[in-house]
């Protein structure tokens, strides 16, 4: 494991910042539409389409690909196991929930309150979870991801069982997946609020970066750990239940670029997260771009590319790695 | 067993009883020969149950969940789902018949063991006349032939008003709706029968044989720019859930900008007959006359 | 271990079988016979696979929160199957016999575990948290081709599609029943020769090598009992695996202590139990609305909470 000085620290930083401006920009000319850098200035149909369609989906797959790397990041050290990530708390399910119940009870709403209220649920289910924990006495480490997952299921079980009911179920699939293609003005503003949310995690870093000490430590410390874990897990599952209830699920996402994040640069969440904010968003945007350019003129998902891709590349990495003993 | 042993073996000893006028119907997995028109008939595919009930035969037997609003299945017993056939409430009833097919093909092994199944899946290729063939099928199982002669030149008559309507030199484009993505459906879906029968000039009729539904985006629909936009929301069509989003989907200015919004040429078309009930012949008489009704009034509309 | 909790267990196994064997039948046993007892065999060997494999993987994993399921086998049977259907059409696919299905799904998935484990264990058995994160991007990966695929296929061909996708016990063939068991009998006998050495295994790996354990001849045995156990059970009913982590988790909270062989014994039934029950609820009380799995990990899920707010009070 190298540690880099601060100073090639902050040069690389640039670096990846840079890249991630010129990805954006190519984003910005790469669709279905004929778009190029003259007719966006004399064509009127051609700015719309840059201004309505293009400018959001670019944003929105930075805002999304940045979130789900730093909420990863995050999670991970919340729920103190590496192979955790907001799923594992049951918010994506219940964000499904939330979904097909307004879209079954009350489907003359506007499509914003779909998303709301969506996102809402996965709120919802993460007090659940806290009411769960609260009454248990977690002296085991191994103990909060099992009920997480456990949770989840029991969630993922009742959005399963409507959704069979209604014939939901390529609905479901469709609407949790992670796709851009139809991310236009107007439909998308939700996302913002994630992003909100992680700017603020990264201003609490050294605050949350005391839950590395672990429930014991800390308290003996006088870190007030049961709040901050509770604080903490509300970012986690506001941001991930507005992403996922805007443009759908990444799922591998949040998962490994934290942990290749760490890998080289370690536990301290004021120098991982931009990291995996900046490298979740690269990879998002360069997998999105992909997917446009590769099935031209139909879409691929990004979560489809990512999965692909970004599974090939992570096996690669973890494969090279010396095995460390 | 093999179900057609089976079938013949019992055709075999109504030989004897009944003087051999065995009823030989094409299926999806050959022919089988019936002794005689079936009494108790368990249905699962919502087409064949939506022409059973065209044809005017009583079905004793649907599965859970259909959605099909204009079949009244109220009398039938529900014979569990189209995913897990309640095989001993079938053997209970005993039907002479079982029907299975598309959405409920896998079924087929273990049902056979309980009665007599038939596999009524619609082939690839033409839907319209593929489901004219399966009524005719029917039709003279349950000896309702004159029936269907009737059904079919009323369809027929549908078909040649729709086809007035259609001009070929403009594109027609068929979206649908499903969850928050849009796709385009090639003439190698369900709706094949918009080109062949009808011949309308449908968009992404290149789509490769396996992306039968393409995932598309707003600019797509806007770079093709076709004259006519027919849009479907699958999951109003094939669930339960009340409302058509479709209009709430197109409400956008990228769209505003094609022409088929400027020359008020959407058709928001109910997706029932072609998605929920494949090959139903009412099904496809609603979709007929949704495009007969939406087609002529922009058109008129207009002049 | 004590044999009063042994003997509960067995009786709620009994209760159960009888329960789901007998509910609804108007005791004509001949309808019982013909209908329920395939069934309730199926029931019984997926369940016990599913926890024995649950329990070796993370014995394996060191992990009490993984389930075979991540090693990606049941997202290699999707794929097939969505592949499958999207090239054929779902007709077709239908009238493909299930017994040629399982035999190419159970070589396919056994392919794969023994390409990727075998080859990932030599290099990495000092690092078993990096293999599972291999296992777990592989998985991942297949994973997003499968839902690629399947939202390419037409609504009708998903609905099929859908079938598969979640295990089913009413399509279970009599013939692979007998394949299914076999297997099952030959993985129960190797455990029956080595689970003493499991209890050393679950030392940690360097203990292990001390007490004279070949440790990656043994990880890379238990690795592939799990994937032939997960292969033969999956082929023959579909993906079912998720609910193991419900067993192990069951069996801890009520014996946090047990050895390795009185724990297996313990999962294999609490396994059978869960899906005879789970099965007798999904058919008599749920009257086949959605799918057997929903009802185990609803119901089993509930358990589990209980189970750790009693031994909260207790303490």
């Amino acid at each position: 494991m190298i540690r880099h000085t601060g100073l090639t620290q902050s040069l690389l930083l640039l670096l990846f910042v840079l890249c991630l401006m010129t990805l954006m920009l190519a984003s910005l000319f790469i669709g279905t539409y004929d778009l190029t850098l003259a007719s966006v200035f004399e064509n009127e149909q051609a700015s719309m389409v840059m201004l309505l369609s293009r400018v959001p989906r670019t944003l929105a797959v930075v805002i999304a690909g940045g979130v789900l790397g730093l909420i990863g990041g995050l999670s991970q050290v919340v729920l103190n196991n590496r192979f955790a990530e907001p799923t594992t708390i049951g918010t994506a399910q219940g964000v499904a929930i939330g979904l097909l119940g307004t879209h079954i009870l009350w489907p003359e709403s506007p499509l914003y309150v779909h998303t709301l209220v969506a996102s809402g649920f996965g709120l919802l289910s993460l007090f659940g979870f806290f009411s769960i924990i609260r009454q248990l006495k977690l002296n085991d480490p191994m103990l909060l991801p099992l009920i997480g997952l456990i949770y989840s299921a029991i969630l993922g079980a009742i959005a399963t069982f409507i959704a069979f009911e209604f014939d939901l179920m390529q609905f479901l699939m469709v609407w949790l997946n992670g796709d851009f293609s139809t991310v236009i003005s107007g439909r998308y503003e939700l996302i913002w609020g994630a992003a909100a949310i992680a700017v603020l995690v990264y201003w609490l870093a050294n605050q949350l970066n005391l839950l590395n000490l672990g429930e014991q430590t800390g308290r003996a410390l006088g870190v007030p750990f049961r709040t901050l874990v509770f604080i903490a897990m509300i970012m986690i599952a506001l941001s991930t239940s507005m992403v996922v209830a805007t443009v759908g699920m990444i799922s591998f996402l949040g998962l490994v670029v934290p942990n290749i994040v760490r890998y080289y640069l370690g536990d301290n969440l004021k120098q991982s997260l931009p990291w995996s904010a900046l490298i979740g968003a690269c990879l998002l945007l360069g997998c999105d771009m992909l997917g446009r350019y590769l099935s031209n003129p139909f879409e691929l998902p990004a979560s489809l590319v990512f999965g692909v891709l970004g599974g090939c590349f992570f096996i690669w990495v973890l494969y090279k790695g010396e095995p460390n003993v | 067993m093999n179900v057609s042993v089976f079938i013949s073996l019992v055709s075999l000893c109504f030989l004897f009883s009944n003087a051999a006028q065995a009823l030989t119907v094409s299926t999806f997995r050959g022919e089988v020969s019936f002794p005689q028109t079936p009494q108790t008939v368990v249905a699962f595919p919502a087409g064949v149950i939506d022409t059973l009930d065209a044809l005017g035969v009583l079905v004793q037997g649907v599965p859970e969940n259909l959605f099909l609003d204009y079949v009244d299945t109220q009398k039938a017993q529900t014979v569990g789902t189209l995913f897990t056939a309640d095989i001993e409430k079938i053997h209970k009833m005993s039907p002479d018949l079982v029907i299975i097919g598309e959405r409920s093909a896998l079924q087929y092994e273990a049902l056979t063991d309980v009665a007599p199944v038939i596999d009524l899946s619609i082939p690839r290729g033409n839907t319209f006349q593929e489901s004219l063939k399966r009524m005719h099928s029917l039709a003279k199982l349950f000896d309702k032939e004159d029936k269907a002669k009737e059904i079919e030149n009323r369809l027929y008559e549908l078909r040649d008003q729709a086809k007035q309507w259609i001009n070929p030199d403009e594109s027609v484009m068929v979206v649908m709706l499903m969850g928050r993505a849009l796709n385009v459906l090639s003439s190698q879906t369900r709706i094949d029968w918009f080109q062949e029968e009808l011949g309308m000039n449908l968009e992404a009729s290149d789509v490769k044989s396996l992306n039968e539904v393409a995932p598309i985006s707003y600019e797509y629909i806007l770079s093709k720019n076709p004259d006519w936009l027919i849009v479907m929301d699958r999951d109003a069509s094939v669930g339960r859930s009340a409302k058509d989003l479709s209009k709430e989907y197109m409400d956008t200015p990228l769209i505003h900008a094609t022409k088929a919004w400027q020359k008020n040429q959407i058709i928001y078309l109910n997706g029932v007959g072609t998605l929920n009930s494949v090959g139903g012949v009412q099904g496809i008489k609603h979709t007929l006359e949704e495009l007969i009704k939406t087609f002529s009034v922009r058109i008129n509309g207009q002049s | 271990m004590s044999k009063h909790a042994l003997t509960m267990i067995i009786a709620i196994w009994i209760v159960s079988s009888l329960l789901f064997l007998l509910l609804g039948s108007g005791g004509d046993l001949d309808f019982v016979w013909r209908f329920r007892v395939n069934k309730w065999l199926a029931l019984n060997f997926v369940g016990v696979s599913v926890a024995l494999a649950t329990f070796l993987f993370q014995t394996v994993s060191q992990s009490r929160v993984l389930t075979p399921a991540i090693m990606g086998l049941d997202s290699v049977f999707l794929l097939f199957n969505v592949l499958l259907i999207g090239i054929l059409g779902g007709a077709e696919y239908a009238k493909i016999s299930g017994s040629i299905k399982f035999f190419l799904q159970v070589v396919l998935m056994m392919l794969f575990a023994v390409a990727v484990f075998g080859l990932l264990v030599r290099r990495f058995s000092m690092d078993i948290s990096r293999l599972l994160l291999i296992g777990i991007a592989l998985g991942l990966l297949i994973q997003s081709l499968v839902e690629f695929f399947a939202r390419l296929i037409t609504p009708e061909d998903f609905s099929l599609f859908q079938g598969i996708a979640f295990a089913q016990f009413n399509r279970v063939q009599t013939e692979l029943l007998g394949v299914v068991a076999g297997v099952l009998l030959f993985v129960i006998l190797m455990l029956w020769r080595i689970y003493p050495a499991i209890d050393i295994y679950r030392l940690g790996r360097n203990s292990a090598i001390n007490l004279g354990i070949p440790y990656i001849k043994m990880t890379t045995n238990l690795l592939m009992l799990v994937a032939i156990l997960v292969s033969a059970s999956t082929a023959l009913v579909g993906p079912i695996f998720f609910f193991g982590l419900l067993i192990t988790a069951i069996v801890f909270a009520l014996f946090p202590t047990a050895r390795s062989g009185s724990f297996m014994i313990m999962a294999a039934f609490i396994g059978a139990i869960s899906l005879v029950g789970g099965q007798a609820i999904f058919e008599h009380v749920l009257g086949l609305a959605s799918t057997l799995s929903v009802v185990i990990e609803f119901i089993g899920g509930l358990v589990f909470f209980m189970l750790l707010l009693k031994s909260r009070k207790s303490n």
